[in-house]
């Protein structure tokens, strides 16, 4: 054999060998970068945000279960946090794949159940190997039937009587070196790696998941180890965890939901898992503990469905609505309105009118949730969710899952989280999703502004110092307004620049969601800009269509149609102060084509008759909320 | 994920634990008895790796690698010729036959873990430290960072010589006044991305304003009480006021040398295993069928 090829080919192999020092990433002393409160640069000028920061905080590396027996058996999380910041990796299918443009930040967040552990016990690492579950897995393996093990990562949740858990001394020292991990690759100012992990509560097949991640360093993360699905999957037990955590620690830390789009009406209830009417404790805890959810990433986009919005032109989008996670339910219309984003927020100003606190006062962000280690989205360089879904011509015809779960076609190469901070730090990053100073986008790089305050005046829009009167007359995205002037509606500031490497810009709309006199929650959607002189029929309300550049037979796209950038004032034309409301902006890119229609020009292969042949990429800002 | 989600990459999962132990024996142990040691690679055996590892059925697995390019086929060559080796290998340690023999084999590595033989064995001098630094010069190289803000004028819309000519005459009436960074905003127009840019690698900067500009901005002198340009970037004319630049710079030796620890700790790693495996090959004798126009 050439030598050459010989080693060429062995770069999969690396890992085989750290079986002689399993233990060394635990033992050598991970140099940590202290952070503390006090801002690490001074920046010039104004003191509000002025940078948008673009990351991923839902991320899985080999050491989650699942990734690791669907063939991620060798990426690391420190090989997710070198390609994050702009290194070129080979991926599973041999091709090598780097970001056009690094990220400013990323969450390694791998389930906790059983975390590290099934790698662990395949290099027989003693701290997994040596436990009732190594022992279990162990006894499968001996009888022949290894798919038991591979089923007790589902298993434990459901019944970790009879599926045991690591024993926490083993969580400890295999969570101590995912946060030792993350603290040598944190580099204030430069590149932000948080510290997370993923609870994966399922019930019924029913997804509840929620990503957890730290404002801290590895001598607070550390100290007490994941709150996992095996110990309870009631989300009051993990926000109790969480605050058990900040009270031992003295640290900070918050909880993103996902995917309620396969929670068959779980993810955003009138009731809590043991059937419960949610009340203004559950409500108080969930806001408290939830500031943001994660609204678009590779299993489906989450802001609207055609069903609850049928006024709305743009809600079919990508929507995931066949089943749940565990493909045990199929979908029925009355889930629906407790699993998208728009439909939750209209929910919550219910709930606040009845209980006094709004549970789903969230903030709104974008991740993939690969599991590959890889964390991409761009439609011209998506890398898939598992190793299966990376580049090749059968990801066009495989489902996920060796076949057992959707098509693979079905893949949204969706989202990034951008975050309006003055730094990139963990503390400036962490606390901008509190504040929800947040939005998500589907992929694409697009800057947003959204203002809301009762002064603004047309011509403030024009200004080039329109953000600074955005923060002193105003609040920014995530924001609230209350006791307005009378007879004065909200007025805000939005602005929209293109992604620098992207598709130009369609238009900017107001989604407003209100409760009205008669306690029923409605929506509206607004054009407030667009591209070129089109205008808004009379009779039907809608702005006409941008149209489309995109050569589906050779994937290409032109922006010879669309905006760089729009921008304008906007005020509520229909605005009642006695009732509750909300307001967040949504940009649609012009169409492009869709990563699988990249696909078949790149391959030379067919077209699922079901795939969407281009997309309109976008972005959804946090809402800012009016109260009476 | 549901249960039978979880039925099919056992197989996977199963055949590369199997290789692991198998590694793990040969490293600590030495082999304990003959492989029988010819490899032979036709099409018949290529097909069914292919199958069986793309989960196809058998006419797909033929099809699909009858459509391979020759650098794909050259690798699933190599990797079907690795995989058999240590599957082999695996068998003749008993691995496929007992839970036992693995048990011992987890012994072991406590026994060798413990010992403190695995750190013993990654540990690198001071000068291997230095000379690893010396030749990675160029990774350590921080790029220059910039802070400045601006005074836009936008050419798409008045044209590109109107705005060059208010630009012009603003930056007389900037300097003569003396107009401070915080109050860049009060002049010019909105910009699409931001007005200040602070600590900002010619990454961003080239980003929103094109690469002309960033390249000519990080050329100006830094100067906090001097407007300063024209300069032209894709979207119109830009007069700055640069308050801060650091220059690109490569990291002083105190401040990598614990991230060159561990890549020199991988890269060993890396070394450790070619040279494992490349052992382990030398046991076979490998036959290519040259019908495939595979090279060995």
């Amino acid at each position: 054999m050439g030598q050459k090829t010989n080693r060429s080919t062995l770069h999969r192999m690396n890992a085989t060998v750290q079986q002689c020092c399993f233990l060394l990433a635990g033992l050598l002393g991970q140099q940590a970068v202290a952070e503390t409160d006090k801002p690490y640069s001074s920046p010039a000028g104004e003191d509000y945000p002025q940078n948008v920061y673009w990351g991923d905080t839902h991320l899985h590396t080999r050491n989650s279960a699942d990734a690791y027996s669907l063939g991620n058996m060798n990426l690391t999380p420190a090989d997710a946090y070198r390609f994050a910041k702009g290194q070129a990796t080979v991926a599973h299918n041999g091709m090598t794949v780097k970001l056009k443009r690094p990220l400013d930040f990323l969450v390694v967040s791998d389930h906790a159940e059983y975390l590290g552990g099934y790698y662990r016990y395949n290099v027989g690492d003693p701290i997994v190997t040596e436990t009732s579950a190594g022992g279990q897995w162990s006894g499968y393996i001996a009888e022949g039937d290894p798919a038991k093990m591979m089923a007790s990562f589902v298993n434990s949740m459901q019944d970790p009587e009879n599926n045991y858990p690591f024993p926490e001394s083993t969580q400890q020292l295999i969570w101590k070196d995912v946060v030792q991990t993350a603290d040598t690759f944190n580099e204030p100012g430069r590149f932000t790696a948080f510290s997370g992990y993923e609870w994966t509560s399922m019930i019924e097949g029913n997804n509840l998941h929620r990503v957890v991640l730290y404002r801290d360093d590895a001598d607070k993360a550390g100290q007490l180890p994941p709150f996992n699905a095996q110990m309870s999957r009631d989300p009051r037990d993990l926000w109790q965890a969480l605050a058990t955590y900040e009270e031992t620690t003295g640290g900070q830390v918050l909880a993103i939901a996902h995917n309620g789009n396969i929670s068959n009406g779980m993810m955003f209830p009138n009731e809590t898992v043991d059937g419960q009417p949610i009340d203004a404790s559950y409500a108080a805890r969930r806001s408290r503990w939830e500031p943001i959810y994660e609204v678009t990433q590779v299993k489906g986009d989450g802001e609207a469905h055609p069903t609850l919005s049928p006024d709305d032109e743009f809600a079919d989008f990508e929507n995931w609505d066949q089943d749940n996670i565990g493909r045990t339910e199929a979908k029925e219309d009355w889930m629906l309105q407790h699993e998208y984003a728009r439909s939750a927020l209209k929910l919550g100003l219910a709930n606040e009118a009845k209980l006094g606190v709004n549970p789903f006062k969230f903030g709104m962000i974008g991740s993939t949730d690969g599991h590959n280690t890889i964390s991409t989205t761009e439609e011209d360089n998506f890398f898939g969710k598992f190793p299966e879904s990376e580049p090749k011509p059968e990801r066009m015809t495989n489902a996920m899952a060796n076949d057992a779960l959707w098509e693979t076609w079905r893949i949204v190469a969706s989202g990034y989280a951008a975050v309006w901070a003055k730094e990139n730090t963990r503390a400036a990053l962490f606390d901008a999703m509190k504040r929800r100073e947040v939005y998500a986008t589907t992929g694409s790089r697009i800057q947003v502004r959204f203002f809301g305050g009762w002064s603004f005046e047309t011509v403030d829009i024009d200004k080039p110092a329109y953000v600074a009167l955005g923060y002193e007359k105003g609040v920014p995205m995530g924001g609230d307004l209350t006791q307005g002037p009378a007879a004065t509606p909200p007025r805000f500031l939005i602005t929209a620049a293109k992604d620098p490497d992207g598709a130009n810009l369609d238009r900017i709309q107001v989604i407003k969601g209100w409760q009205d006199a008669s306690g029923a929650l409605q929506e509206q959607v607004y054009d407030v800009a667009w591209s070129g002189d089109r205008v808004i029929d009379p009779k039907t309300g809608k702005l006409a269509l941008v149209g489309s550049t995109a050569d589906v037979e050779t994937a290409t796209y032109l922006n010879t149609i669309g905006a760089t950038d729009l921008a304008t004032f906007w005020q509520d034309p229909n605005f009642d102060a006695a009732e509750r409301a909300f307001y967040y902006v949504r940009v649609l890119e012009i169409p492009r084509p869709r990563w699988t229609t990249v696909d078949a020009a790149f391959f030379g292969i067919a077209l699922p008759d079901e795939a969407p042949r281009v997309i309109q990429d976008r972005a959804y800002t946090s809402p800012i909320w009016y109260t009476p | 994920m549901p249960t039978r989600v979880l039925r099919e990459p056992v197989i996977h999962f199963v055949i590369a634990g199997l290789a692991l132990f198998a590694l793990n024996q040969v490293l600590f142990e030495g082999p304990q008895g003959d492989v029988a040691n010819t490899i032979v690679v036709d099409e018949a055996a290529v097909v069914q790796f292919v199958q069986h590892r793309e989960n196809l059925a058998p006419d797909q697995a033929l099809a699909q690698w009858q459509q391979l390019p020759d650098a794909v086929r050259s690798q699933l060559v190599q990797d079907f010729i690795q995989e058999e080796a240590l599957y082999r290998k695996a068998k003749v340690f008993g691995l496929d036959e007992s839970d036992y023999v693995i048990r011992r084999r987890l012994v072991q590595k406590m026994d060798f873990a413990a010992a403190g033989l695995a750190e013993a064995a990654f540990e690198f001098s001071e000068g291997a430290l230095q000379n690893y630094y010396t030749i990675h010069q160029a990774e350590f190289e921080m790029p220059a960072q910039i802070t400045f803000t601006h005074v836009y004028f936008d050419a798409q819309k008045s044209g590109p010589s109107t705005a060059l000519n208010r630009a012009s005459q603003q930056l007389r009436q900037l300097n003569a006044e003396g107009v401070a960074f915080s109050n860049a905003g009060q002049y010019g127009q909105r910009f699409p991305y931001h007005l200040n840019y602070v600590d900002r690698s010619g990454v961003l900067i080239t980003d929103h304003f094109g690469p002309d500009f960033s390249e000519a901005v990080l050329r100006l002198p830094v100067n906090p009480d001097l407007w300063q340009g024209p300069v032209v970037s894709h979207h119109g004319v830009h007069l700055v006021l640069i308050s801060a630049v650091t220059p690109k710079r490569v990291l002083a030796f105190s401040e990598v040398r614990q991230k060159i620890v561990t890549e020199m700790r991988l890269a060993e790693q890396r070394l450790r295993s070619l040279a494992f495996v490349d052992g382990l090959l030398a046991e076979f004798v490998v036959q290519i069928d040259p019908s495939l126009g595979v090279a060995q």
